[in-house]
């Protein structure tokens, strides 16, 4: 894994966050903080496909260009885990 | 050099997709779809084809995984039917939106209740609002060019908008015919590599479908519009080359013995040739009768139409699918295209052919003498049909 | 003030070509309240830092971590996550 890490008991944990702040989810989602985990855990290598909800809403609102996501696909409407070839 | 070969409507739209080289193809099974998946699937599993197939549970997810492989810059393919058309609905309007030029053909077929698995243009009119480019064709032939061109055309980098080639179903997609297919060289010269250039990559992270408030939704709308509008000049600029190349030409609508026509009748698909052979008769007795066909039903071909029609006095819009409560779709939307012209043809709107039911060449004579009647009168009253059964007594237009 | 975008600045698909923009945006506005980390009591466990959802811990090259008020919105999960109680939450009035 890239970059420093902070351990954890057991577990090492990246520093790289793939969730950058500025995002649009309340103060103390815990969606959010999920989703700034899960994407920790999944490392570089990835692309999201995202039903809608607010995962979506919250990382890509249009007006202000806002990708709050390092590779990211939100919106597909269905359970889609394949998105690479 | 090209070859003639005998083939099935649905194998032929198979074979066109095999040549242009899909990376990805997902579909579910629909009747009368049916033959294109199930040939897809058989290249792909010998091999004679280098694609995933990937078996999904509904037409919705069919559509969902083509965006998905669409957005990472896959060749992407689908097929489906009436009933199929509409579950995919939703994510059709998606597909439109994100800018993923996905190819489909869809086997027209109606829509239930009663259950029917024979063709009209039920299908193909529900999607007709959802920003796809969208053609029909009249024979195989035409269902392998079109499918072929479909992939050139919205893949242009100008152009990345999804397209979806009709054909009638069963009427079409069943019946075997000879077909020319062209060399792969002769492919590969008409249809480049697909480059995506805005296709998801870990590399190079970026955001699809973002979420639109009502801040930005009409501009992200117009924008859509414009660009779908402007499409048509590499729509028109894809069936030159393709003429070019082929030898076959295409044109948004479609003439037959239209010199000095005075009446003119309008059709879709393949009943365009039966109708041919009643024009024929009628021709060649000296009626001033042509035929037309929509070939190019969106971005709808306003100058090309108005264009064709302006000298007839009389247009005849035979559809196979109704709007309730409105008549066919295809009238209202020739009819509105026509309004403000000077000077105009009267239009007059015949509905049959519904859920499969034949339009023989003795409906196409009851069709035109009846709508010459129809004009006389002035305006029509009365909800007009053919081939049905029951006179239509009191039923106000 | 957000630059009103025009139909003409819409990107195709409306896309969004930059990863990780959001991060210009100040979500440290929407606080009432400011977490404040006593270095005394503090153990460098870290968890503050896991646990905020608002990626506005920074971990510090000495060990320590600090909030970054320019994103914190104030939820106070560092304060309930932190073992050691070293982590007070005040109204934002009170300095």
């Amino acid at each position: 894994m890239e970059g420093k890490t902070i351990k954890f008991g057991k577990n090492l944990v990246t520093t790289r966050e793939s969730l950058a702040p500025g995002h649009n989810f309340c103060a103390g989602c815990g969606e959010a903080l999920a989703l700034r985990l899960a994407l920790k855990a999944l490392g570089e290598n990835v692309i999201i496909a995202n039903a809608t909800g607010c995962i979506e809403i919250c990382t890509s609102p249009l007006p202000i260009p806002l990708g709050a996501f390092l590779g990211c696909i939100p919106f597909l409407k269905t359970l889609l885990p394949k998105s690479q070839e | 050099m090209s070859k003639r070969v005998a083939l099935e409507a649905s194998f032929a739209v198979a074979e066109a997709a095999r040549m242009a080289d899909v990376d990805v193809t997902a579909a579910y099974p629909i009747t009368p779809q049916t033959h294109i998946p199930e040939r897809l699937a058989e290249m792909v599993a010998d091999g004679e084809l280098d694609a995933a197939y990937i078996p999904v549970e509904s037409e919705h997810s069919a559509m969902s995984a083509c965006l998905g492989a669409a957005a990472v810059g896959a060749r992407t393919f689908t097929a489906t039917a009436g009933q199929g058309l509409e579950l995919m609905h939703e994510v059709v309007y998606v597909a439109s939106s994100m800018r993923y030029p996905i190819v489909m053909a869809v086997c027209n077929r109606a829509l239930s209740a009663p259950l029917s698995v024979w063709g009209d243009h039920s299908d193909a009119m529900a999607v007709r609002d959802t920003g796809w480019i969208q053609v029909f064709c009249q024979n195989n032939q035409e269902a392998f060019d079109l499918t072929l061109w479909a992939f050139r055309v919205g893949e242009d980098p100008k152009v990345l908008f999804p397209v979806m080639v009709h054909l009638d179903g069963f009427t079409l997609s069943h019946v075997t015919e000879p077909v020319i297919l062209p060399e792969q060289s002769e492919v590969d010269r008409f249809l480049p590599k697909f480059q995506y250039l805005f296709a998801l990559n870990p590399d190079k992270p970026m955001t699809h479908g973002a979420f639109g408030p009502p801040e930005i939704y009409s501009e992200a709308k117009i924008a859509q519009e414009v660009a779908f509008r402007k499409s048509k000049e590499i729509i028109l600029q894809g069936w030159n080359e393709f003429g070019n190349i082929f030898g076959r030409h295409y044109f948004p609508v479609e003439q037959y013995r239209t010199a000095g026509a005075k009446t003119l009748l309008l059709t879709m698909g393949s009943s365009t040739e039966t109708a041919k052979i009643v024009i024929d008769e009628r021709r060649d007795k000296g009626e001033a009768i042509g035929l037309i066909s929509l070939r190019l039903w969106r971005p709808f071909p306003f100058e090309e139409f108005r264009q064709i029609v302006k000298g007839a006095e009389t247009l005849i819009v035979l559809d196979r699918c109704i709007s309730s409560g409105m008549g066919g779709p295809v009238f209202s939307e020739v009819r509105s295209a026509l309004y403000n012209e000077v000077p105009k043809p009267k239009v007059v709107n015949i509905i049959g052919g519904l859920g499969g039911r034949d339009i023989s060449e003795n409906d196409f004579e009851y069709v035109i003498d009846r709508s010459r009647e129809i004009a006389k009168q002035g305006s029509e009253k009365m909800l007009e049909t053919v081939g049905v059964r029951g006179k239509m007594i009191g039923i106000r237009g | 003030m957000v630059k009103q975008l025009t139909w003409i600045d819409m990107e195709v698909g409306n896309i969004v070509k930059e990863a990780g923009s959001a991060s210009f945006r100040r979500t440290g506005d929407w606080r009432t309240e400011r977490p404040i980390i006593d270095k005394e009591k503090c153990n460098k466990c870290g968890l503050c830092w896991l646990y905020c959802p608002d990626v506005a811990i920074r971990p510090l090259e000495n060990g320590y971590y600090e909030p970054d008020l320019y994103y914190c919105k104030g939820c106070g999960i560092c304060a309930k996550a932190c073992p050691r109680e070293a982590i007070t939450i005040s109204e934002e009035e009170e300095k």
